[in-house]
C-alpha cells in the first residue's frame, strides 16, 4: 500500500486511514484560519501542522528501517532529557555532570540496538547511579550532590529508560510471533496512546464537570478519563487484527494504555506545575515541547512492554 | 571569489548549522529577522559564542555574506588559525578594543564597512558576560549610530546561551536557549550620545521582559 516503506499491508491500511483524516483536517482548518484569523484558528493550524510533521516522523521512523528507528526513539529521548535538563538550572559547576548524562543516552540506545537484554535493563537505574556519583566525585564541589543525584537520574530515567522500551520491541525474538508483529505492536501502542488525548478531550468537553486532579490539571475530568478508557477499548477492537494476542487480552492492553497514558499525562502535568512553565520548551510549533507529546508515552510504554512480554514470552 | 564565500557561508550557516543548533543544542526562535529593511545594524547581548552562529542561522540566504560581525582585535587574532578561522566562517571585522585613541578609528572602521553596503552585527557589551543579565554598553554603537542616524538598529536578546559554551569552557553541551528579533528602530538624532546608548540598551532590555512576561 506505500510501496517504498516496509510497513506489513494491516498497518498500511490504517496509516492510509490517518493519512486521510490528517487531510481532511487540513483542507478544514487552513481555510477556516483564512477566514476568521484569531489565535484559535491560527493554533489549530499550528496543531494541523505539527500532525502532518509527527506523521512523517512515523513513517520515517518506523517504515524504512531498524537503525532508524533507534535514532529516532533516541532524539526523541534526547530532546525530552534536555528540556528538563534546561527548565532546572543547573550550576555551570555541574555541568560536565550534565554532560555525563547526555552521554548515557546514546550508550542506552546503542545497547538496546545490539539487543542485549540485561544490561538494557541494569545500565541506566545502576549503571548511571555509579557514573553520576562518580563523576560528581571527580568534580569534587560537593554542595550540588543532591540536585544533580535526583534529577539528573530522574529524568534519565523518565525520558530514556522508558522511552527505549518502544524501539526494543523491534528486538523481541519473534519465533512465539507472527513475522511482523513487532511493528503492529508498535503502532498499537502509539496510536492508542495518542487517540486517547483526543477522546479524553472529546468526551471531557460536553459532559465533564468533575475534575479528577484540579490542582494537578484542571481540564482533565472523571467523564473524560472514562471516554478515553472506552476509545481506546474500542480503538484497541478495530485494530485486533494486527495483534497476536487473543481478544480478551488485546481489549485489555487497550484499557492499561489508556489509564498508564493518562497518568503519566499527570505525571508531566506536575512537574511543569510545580516548575511554573506552559510548555517544556518551543521545539514543535502550537504544541510546545517533545515531552509535551511523550508525556503518556512515557508510562505506557513500560506498562505495555512488560504486559506483552509477560504475555508472549513467559 | 564573494560569490563563493557567500555559498559556503550558506551551506555553513543555513544547512549545517540552523539544524545542528535548532535539534541538538536546543535553539527556540521567537522571530526570524524582517526582511524589510535594507540596511541595518543589529544589536545583542552576548554571553556566549554560541550567538554569533545563533544570529547567523537566522539571517536570510540573501543576507548572510552581507552581515559583518564585529570581533575584538585583540582576542581573535591571537594566532593565524584562530583570526582564519574567524575570517572564513564568519567573514569577521577586527577591530580595537583597547582604549587609547585608538576608538574613534574602530568607529571609523564600521562606519567605512557601512558605507560598502555592508551590515553589521554588535555585541555592544564588548566581550562576554557570565550571567544571564545585560551587561553595561560600550559607546562605540552610539557614536556609529549617531554618525548615521538614517540606518535603523535591531535589537536582539538572547536569553541562557551562557549554558550552551561559557566563558572560559571549551565544553559544549545541549541547553535550551531563546532568541528573539525585536523590530528595526531609529535613534533620536537630537539626543546625546549617552541617551542614544541608554535608547538602545532599553530596546534591548523590552526583548527580555516579553521572554518572561
Amino acid at each position: 500500500m506505500i510501496p517504498f516503506l516496509n510497513f506489513p499491508r494491516d498497518i498500511s491500511f490504517f496509516l492510509i486511514c490517518y493519512l486521510s483524516a490528517l487531510v481532511f483536517s487540513t483542507l478544514v482548518f487552513v481555510p477556516l484560519h483564512k477566514f476568521k484569523p484569531n489565535n484559535l484558528t491560527k493554533n489549530l493550524k499550528e496543531r494541523v501542522f505539527s500532525w502532518w510533521i509527527i506523521y512523517f516522523c512515523y513513517l520515517l521512523f518506523l517504515g524504512i528501517n531498524k537503525e532508524l528507528s533507534f535514532i529516532g526513539f533516541g532524539l526523541c529521548s534526547f530532546i525530552a532529557h534536555r528540556e528538563i535538563v534546561s527548565n532546572l538550572n543547573f550550576p555551570l559547576e555541574s555541568r560536565r555532570i550534565v554532560f555525563w548524562s547526555y552521554l548515557a543516552i546514546p550508550t542506552q540506545y546503542y545497547i538496546a540496538y545490539i539487543g542485549y537484554f540485561t544490561p538494557f535493563l541494569i545500565f541506566l537505574p545502576i549503571g548511571m547511579l555509579f557514573l553520576i556519583s562518580l563523576r560528581n566525585i571527580l568534580e569534587d564541589k560537593p554542595e550540588f550532590s543532591l540536585k544533580v543525584f535526583t534529577e539528573l537520574y530522574w529524568s534519565l530515567m523518565l525520558t530514556t529508560y522508558t522511552i527505549s522500551h518502544i524501539p526494543y520491541i523491534l528486538n523481541l525474538p519473534t519465533s512465539p510471533i507472527e513475522r511482523n508483529a513487532p511493528q503492529a505492536l508498535i503502532f498499537f501502542l502509539i496510536f492508542i496512546t495518542a487517540s486517547n488525548d483526543v477522546f479524553q478531550y472529546i468526551a471531557g468537553k460536553p459532559f465533564g464537570r468533575k475534575k479528577v486532579f484540579p490542582n494537578t490539571s484542571p481540564n482533565k475530568t472523571v467523564a473524560g478519563v472514562f471516554g478515553g478508557v472506552f476509545g481506546s477499548v474500542l480503538l484497541a477492537y478495530f485494530f485486533r487484527n494486527l495483534m497476536p494476542l487473543s481478544l480478551n487480552q488485546t481489549l485489555l492492553l487497550g484499557a492499561i494504555i489508556s489509564i498508564s497514558g493518562f497518568l503519566g499525562d499527570m505525571n508531566i502535568s506536575a512537574l511543569k506545575r510545580s516548575l511554573n512553565v506552559k510548555d517544556m520548551s518551543n521545539f514543535i510549533p502550537g504544541h510546545g515541547g517533545v515531552l509535551d507529546r511523550l508525556d503518556s508515552l512515557c508510562f505506557s510504554s513500560i506498562a505495555f512492554f512488560y504486559t506483552i512480554y509477560n504475555w508472549i514470552y513467559t | 571569489m564573494r560569490q563563493i564565500h557567500s555559498l559556503f557561508l550558506i551551506i555553513i550557516h543555513k544547512l549545517l548549522m540552523y539544524p545542528f543548533l535548532k535539534i541538538i543544542i536546543g535553539m527556540e526562535v521567537f522571530r526570524n529577522i524582517s526582511l524589510n529593511d535594507e540596511k541595518y545594524v543589529i544589536v545583542s547581548n552576548h554571553s556566549s559564542h554560541t550567538d554569533t552562529s545563533a544570529i547567523l542561522s537566522i539571517l536570510p540566504f540573501s543576507k548572510i555574506i552581507k552581515l559583518r560581525p564585529i570581533a575584538a582585535k585583540d582576542y581573535f587574532t591571537e594566532n593565524i588559525f584562530f583570526k582564519a578561522f574567524t575570517r572564513l566562517f564568519y567573514n569577521a571585522i577586527f577591530i580595537d578594543r583597547v582604549t587609547k585613541d585608538g576608538k574613534k578609528e574602530s568607529v571609523e572602521t564600521m562606519a567605512l564597512a557601512m558605507d560598502q553596503g555592508e551590515n553589521l552585527l554588535i555585541f555592544p557589551e564588548g566581550s562576554r558576560v557570565s550571567d544571564d543579565k545585560v551587561g553595561a554598553f560600550k559607546m562605540g554603537i552610539a557614536k556609529l549610530l549617531k554618525k548615521k542616524p538614517e540606518i535603523p538598529f535591531i535589537p536582539i536578546y538572547i536569553e541562557s546561551s551562557a549554558n550552551t559554551l561559557p566563558k572560559g569552557d571549551a565544553l559544549l553541551i545541549p541547553h535550551n536557549f531563546k532568541i528573539i528579533v525585536g523590530d528595526s528602530c531609529f535613534i533620536d538624532s537630537n539626543k546625546n550620545e549617552e541617551e542614544v546608548l541608554n535608547d538602545i540598551r532599553s530596546e534591548v532590555l523590552k526583548l527580555s521582559d516579553r521572554i518572561r512576561g
